[in-house]
Formats: C-alpha cells, structure tokens, sequence
C-alpha cells in the first residue's frame, strides 16, 4: 500500500514538473533584423461605374488609375509558428486619376505588418485599415500584397503545380475578406534577371474574395470574383522575389441591407526589386 | 490537474500584439500618464481643471492648446512640461486628442476618458471618387444609413 502511494505520489510529482516546465514563458514572437528590401509597385487599373441594377449609381463614370509606390520591406520578427513579421514602409506614393495627380493621398510614411510563412503565404496584414479608405485605397490595390508575396510552390523546370494565393483583409473592428486565387503554377526555366540568376513561375487562376461585417447596425456582405495571371522571378539561390508582372480582374459586389453596388476592376501591374 | 497546468500554458493571444506602427487610444493614455509625474516641478499648489487639446506629431512631437481657460503660469508651465516630452513615433497623420488636466491636493492626473478625433472612412473595396461626400453617399445607399462603418 505504502509503495503503491510513493509511485503515485513520484508520477504526480513527475507531472507536476511537466506541467511547470510547459508553462515556462515563450514568448509569441521574437525581433530579429534583416537587412531591407527596396521595391517599386506600378498599377494600371481601370475602373468601371459604380453600378446598381445595371445603373451608375454616382457621376463616377469609367475611370483609369495609375498607382506608383516605392516600398520598403523588412523582416522585423519571426513568430513561434515560424512566421515572419514583415514591415511594409511606403517610402512613396502617387496615385494618378485620369492622367491628373490626386491631391491628398494619404499612403507616405504610412506602413503595415505582413505576417507571412517563409513561402510568402499571407496569414495577416496587420494595420491595413489604416491604408484603405478614401483617399488611401489600398483596399481597391489590395492586389499589390500578393504581387509582393506571391507565395509559389516548389516546382520543376516545364512542371506545373496547384497552390493557392490567399491572403486575408481583417481590420481591428471586425470587417473581414478572405481573397484566393486558385492558382496553377508553372516553372518557366532559369534565366538573368537584374544580374541575378532567377527562376521564371507563371500562374493562373480564378480570384475570389467572399466577407462582410455584421455590424450593431448592418450587415454588409463583400463578394469579388474574377480572374488573375502572371510572371514572377524568384532568385535561384535566396527565394527573393525579383520581378512580378500581372495582370489581374474582378467583379467586386457589396451587398447592404439597403442595395447592392457592384463595380468592375482591372488591374495590370509590375513589381521589380530595387535593392 | 494536468490539464489545468497544460491549459494554462496554451497563451491566450496566439496572433501575437500589433507592432507598434500607429498610436492607440491605450498608447495615449499611457503617454500622458508617463507625463504626469513630470509635472510636479509647476506650482500645484492650487485645484485646477483645465480643458485642453494635443497634437501628437508622426516624428514624437507634442503640442498642447488650453481650451476655454484663461492664461496663468501654471498653465504656461505645464505646457511646456507637456510639450518638452515626446510622445512615441509613429506612422500614422498627427493624433488629436481632447482631455482634462486636473491638478487635486497637490496631485496632477490627466483625464483616462480622453477623446481622439477619428477621421474613420474605412475600406468599401469599391473605388469612389472624391472624398467623404461621395463615399458616404455610397454607404448610405448600401445601409440606408450614413455610415454604418464608423
């Protein structure tokens, strides 16, 4: 009986330690520096109407939109799940409407957070609230976050391999959109690039984007679908991403308790590693 | 037991606090508490309640503002602690900010209820010309109210 209680008591002791050493602080992120990439985005979009019921709902007629922006990128921490912590600066900003520069964008000296996987993956873009909205519009070039982090599969010389691209759009008082581009991607070959030795993926895919709020006071549901396509170097021996060239289109359609406005969008883009 | 203590290992915030790209209300309130002991080189002698506004500037500066009260040396004091101190940079455009100064027995604590003027016109995904007019219009017609997203 007494040994029966002496291994009882050893096993609880054993677990007790078990248990104290699991709780041992970790903490959820650690800083790390790493040197900073430079990047120039340029977007092209053309802009369609704003529509309801096949009608313009506003004077907005079509209009084309020239976004240029000089961005910084660097890796600021890594995560316990192994992913990086990345601050993107917009070093500058322009955005052009019609060939006329807009006066009061509001994008310089402004940055966010991408959280992604090695690969690229986005999990989150943290801040991005404070880039959307009038003014800012990062919302409606939400697509210049997966131009920069594109996130290919490994895959083979003349292969092609399914991956999808998906980020999230999640502000801090609860709106959410979920963007995927089901993407099939294919491995072009090596060649030079900026003087480095890259390999050349293509992908091309339908993009979707399904979300909404539900609000104290509505409920608004947020629906895109189209199509996107495009080229991406990725240096051979790092993984960075070099170049991206690409050309992508939807749909977008919201949906408030009161009516629905749908416009189309589309964007052709490049990005290119600075330094 | 076990799995209590396993339970209390799992961390409660897994995504981990933003990084520290923008001024919160918390990152307000905590600058101004920071400021409060610095305070006490002004004469405190006399209760005061003193309404006034600050800026908080991308580069870390502050500017104060009495509102509604008349000048006196304490005042032009404190404001000068208030601004002497940098409030932390950031990212964002300059923070507004609307509180109380109290000075009670000899002790200065600044109001925790403060107000910061949003300019909230958060993300639609639709391009909309122009400025807040046309975009609330849009909202509007969406929700049948102003702007349900504020």
């Amino acid at each position: 009986m007494s040994t029966c209680y002496r291994r009882a008591g050893g096993r609880g002791v054993l677990w007790f330690w078990i248990g104290l050493v699991s709780c041992a602080h970790r903490p959820l992120d650690t800083a790390i520096e790493s040197p900073v990439q430079h990047y120039t985005v340029e977007v092209h979009a053309e802009i369609g109407p704003l529509l309801t019921d096949g009608e313009s709902l506003t004077d907005q007629t079509s209009t084309e939109l020239e976004l240029s922006l000089n961005l910084s990128v660097q890796d600021v921490r890594m995560f316990r799940d192994g992913s990086m912590g990345k601050r993107v600066l917009f070093t500058d900003a322009e955005l052009k409407q019609d060939g006329q520069v807009t006066e009061g964008l509001m994008l310089q000296g402004r940055a966010v957070e991408l959280r992604t996987f090695l690969n690229g993956e986005i999990l989150a873009i943290g801040w991005v609230d404070r880039i959307a909205g009038a003014n800012r519009f990062m919302d409606v070039f939400e697509v210049v976050f997966p131009a920069i982090s594109p996130a290919p599969p490994s895959v083979r010389p003349q292969q092609a391999v399914k991956r999808r691209i998906i980020w999230p759009f999640l502000t801090d008082d609860g709106l959410r959109w979920d963007a995927a581009v089901d993407a099939v991607w294919s491995n072009q070959g090596a060649e030079e690039r900026q003087e480095r030795k890259a390999w050349r993926l293509s992908y091309e895919g339908p993009w979707r984007i399904h979300g909404g709020r539900r609000g104290h006071q509505a409920v608004i549901r947020y629906l895109a679908s189209g199509s996107a396509k495009g080229t991406a170097w990725f240096d051979k021996r790092t993984g960075d991403l070099i170049g991206h060239n690409f050309q992508w289109g939807r749909t977008v359609t919201i949906k408030g308790a009161a009516g629905e406005v749908s416009q189309v969008q589309d964007f052709r883009g490049t990005v290119e590693w600075i330094r | 037991m076990i799995w209590t203590l396993l339970l209390g290992a799992v961390p409660l915030d897994r995504v981990g606090a933003p990084l520290k790209l923008y001024l919160t209300h918390e990152d307000v309130v905590e600058h101004f508490r920071s400021v409060e002991p610095k305070l006490a080189e002004c004469d405190l002698h006399a209760d005061q309640t003193l309404p006034f506004k600050a800026g908080m500037f991308p580069d870390g500066k502050v500017e104060v503002t009495w509102v509604g009260v008349e000048p006196a040396p304490f005042m032009e004091c404190a404001r000068r602690v208030m601004e002497s101190i940098k409030s932390p940079v950031h990212h964002g455009t300059t923070v507004h900010v609307s509180t109380t100064l109290y000075v009670r027995n000899g002790e200065t604590f600044v109001s925790p209820s403060l107000s910061i003027d949003t300019r909230y016109l958060g993300p639609l995904m639709l391009f909309v010309s122009g400025d807040r007019t046309e975009r609330e219009g849009v909202m509007k017609y969406l929700t049948g109210t102003p702007d349900p997203e504020r």
